[in-house]
């Protein structure tokens, strides 16, 4: 053992080294023979050698198989020359060629992305991930303090207008047949007014509380379109399977003069679609189309059915309401006066619906003969097979409806029929071609509100 | 005693064998022709002390270099391209070890030629005298009889010289899980050959 040579100075420093016996020391006596032991270690084993027989004999005796087992691999073979022509004829008859694109096709086909090799690149990706998640976090936060500057989200009204002004019946203004007339000039003002009335609302979501604050108009173009009221679809509709309804003519109850009859342009409506808008009325002189203010006492509620007689629905205000359908000429003449708590309309023409709903006021049809009005009060009601839920006025060409016949309570109206008996309370003999004779007369008014008539 | 330190520095190959990778992977068959020869007898020796003949190891070798280059293209870089080789390698040869433990009888290094079994005389140790052919090839069968766990550590480091370090990375265990392998083969290697003379002679 000629490399024991220690020194006693180290000797007595190792000597605390020296525990834990042959168990300890005994496996490394391989790597000692390989020079695989670090300094320390080796110091360590050779101060266990020193002392312990049994150890060195192992180590001789394992050197003595370390020096046999190099000599027996240490032999060299025999070139095989033939090895390498082999092998590349036979990679030569192999489609597959390693390019880099496979060997990283390879790597993530093998599942194993988190491979150390992509450790580095996994990690930069997952920062990157958390640095953007808190980035985006911080600009949502700072959002209203970003947002208080006026000169980026205040909106103009040149901005706000073409989008507020879009056809709509509410604003009422609008041509949408007649393209040449201009939209009124208040048009574009009242739709940014309302769009400043509206933003406070919209802003009042939580996390806008700073636009309210700071009291500037939030309104990005976004905004803006979200604000802008809803376009209801016009009536006029053109559409290849469009079905056509004849214009229904209405005239505003006060003054029949300003609001002439319709033209004669046929009203074009899907029958799939349930339209519902507000009817307008245009001017034969200005051809300019104008909507019924949404103040007005008509209104005129127009739902377009398939498969049923297109009724539009007027609306004379006190629940009653009308329907009319293509054929339907219907003037308005008069809204209730204090001697005459009723709606009087004219049926000029075509077919009439009424509903009547209880209350103070109640409605009179007039029906024309020619040009003249027919004698008044006096409506011709025939039963047909629909009787349980309409009934038409056959000589005047307009009909009554009302959930179950109640035509009595309708208020204001006085019956009378031919066959004495109330309407409410309908004969079930009664055959398809009978005829009711109905006495319209005004009643009073202070008995109507409390009376009931039949 | 560091007989790695004893061997002179052999000078790194040029071009180095990265290089001729990344040439392969480019596309050159003639780069990885030169790979070959470069590293064909070390892989042929590998595959002929664990298939303990002439025949199969040069079969083997064959399925070895074809298999290294199907795989050529996910090499790890973080590997010297020597110890990614013999990693790839050593699997192969241990697979057709298991694979063929079955339909194997007669037992490996026994039927070793003269010319094979010739010791080389320029390597003196302590035990000349009584390490006959006879006792290498009791040798090379003890070692062959190992459980693979062990018998690739000896020959890894016995016939390429590896480092424990590289033999881990090769193995895919620890550097002290190689330190305590190589240490129980000898034990196994020594309960088995202790009645020999090369081994029992006292120096």
């Amino acid at each position: 053992m000629k490399n024991l040579r220690l020194n006693t100075f180290h000797l007595r420093k190792r000597m605390r080294r020296n525990v834990g016996g042959c168990k300890r020391f005994e496996p490394q006596l391989s790597a000692y023979l390989d020079g695989e032991l670090t300094p320390p270690r080796t110091r360590a084993l050779l101060l266990h050698l020193s002392g312990c027989a049994g150890c060195r004999d192992r180590l001789h005796a394992m050197e003595r198989l370390q020096g046999a087992l190099s000599r027996a691999y240490a032999t060299p073979l025999p070139r095989e020359p033939q090895l390498v022509s082999q092998v590349m004829a036979a990679l030569a008859r192999e489609p597959y060629r390693p390019t880099r694109a496979a060997g990283w096709r390879a790597e993530w086909k093998s599942a194993r992305p988190f491979a150390p090799r992509f450790r580095p690149a996994l990690t930069a990706l997952a920062m990157a991930g958390m640095a953007a998640i808190f980035w985006s976090g911080y600009l949502s936060q700072s959002l209203p303090q970003r947002g208080a500057s006026p000169t980026r989200l205040a909106v103009t009204p040149s901005q706000a207008s073409p989008v507020a002004s879009a056809p709509t019946f509410a604003s009422s203004s609008v041509p949408p047949v007649v393209p040449t007339a201009p939209p009124a000039p208040n048009a574009s003002a009242a739709a940014s007014a309302k769009i400043t009335e509206t933003t406070p609302r919209v802003s009042s979501h939580p996390m806008k509380k700073a636009d309210i604050s700071h009291s500037v108009p939030h309104t990005s173009a976004y905004r803006v379109k979200r604000l802008a009221p809803r376009v209801e679809r016009p009536v006029r509709l053109s559409h290849p399977s469009a079905v056509r309804v004849r214009p229904f003519r209405v005239a505003h109850p006060s003054s029949t003069t300003r609001l002439p009859n319709l033209p004669a342009s046929p009203l074009t409506c899907d029958p799939r679609l349930n339209v519902t808008g507000t009817a307008e009325t245009r001017d034969d002189a200005t051809n300019d189309w104008t909507g019924i203010p949404s103040d007005s006492s008509v209104k005129v509620d127009q739902r377009v059915r398939s498969g049923q007689d297109s009724l539009v629905t007027v609306s004379l205000g006190d629940g009653i309401e009308l329907r009319m359908n293509e054929k339907t000429e219907m003037v308005p003449v008069r809204s209730p006066q204090p001697d005459a708590p009723y709606w009087v309309v004219q049926l000029v023409r075509g077919e009439l619906f009424a509903r009547v709903p209880k209350g103070k006021v109640g409605l009179r049809v007039l029906t024309v003969a020619g040009d003249a009005l027919s004698k008044e009060g006096e409506l011709i009601v025939r039963t047909n097979e629909l009787f349980e839920t309409r009934l038409i006025v056959a000589q005047g060409l307009a009909a009554l409806e009302n959930n179950g016949v109640r035509i009595a309570a309708v208020e204001g109206l006085q019956v009378s029929s031919r066959m004495g008996a109330a309407p409410d309370a309908p004969q079930p003999s009664l055959d398809m071609n009978h005829e009711f004779q109905w006495a319209l007369a005004p009643m009073p008014r202070d008995e109507h509100a409390t009376k009931r008539p039949g | 005693m560091n007989k790695r330190g004893a061997e002179p520095v052999q000078a790194p190959p040029h071009p180095p064998d990265e290089a001729l990778v990344q040439r392969v992977l480019a596309g050159s068959d003639e780069a990885f022709q030169a790979l070959m020869l470069r590293h064909e007898p070390g892989i042929y020796r590998l595959a002929y002390y664990w298939t303990g003949n002439r025949d199969d190891a040069l079969d083997l070798t064959q399925e070895c270099f074809i298999h290294l280059y199907r795989v050529l293209a996910r090499y790890d870089s973080r590997y010297r391209f020597t110890v990614w080789m013999y990693k790839v390698c050593t699997n192969r040869c241990i697979n057709w070890i298991k694979s063929n433990r079955r339909a194997r009888e007669v037992m490996p290094f026994s039927h070793l030629s003269e010319r094979e079994l010739d010791l080389p005389d320029d390597r003196p140790g302590p035990s000349d005298i009584a390490f006959t052919q006879e006792a290498k090839r009791q040798l090379l069968d003890a070692v062959a009889q190992l459980p693979e766990n062990y018998r690739a550590p000896i020959t890894l480091r016995f016939l390429e010289d590896f480092s424990y370090k590289e033999i881990a990375a090769i193995m895919d265990i620890s550097v002290k899980n190689v330190e305590i392998r190589v240490h129980r083969a000898k034990k196994m290697l020594h309960e088995q050959l202790k009645n020999h003379l090369y081994l029992n002679e006292k120096p």
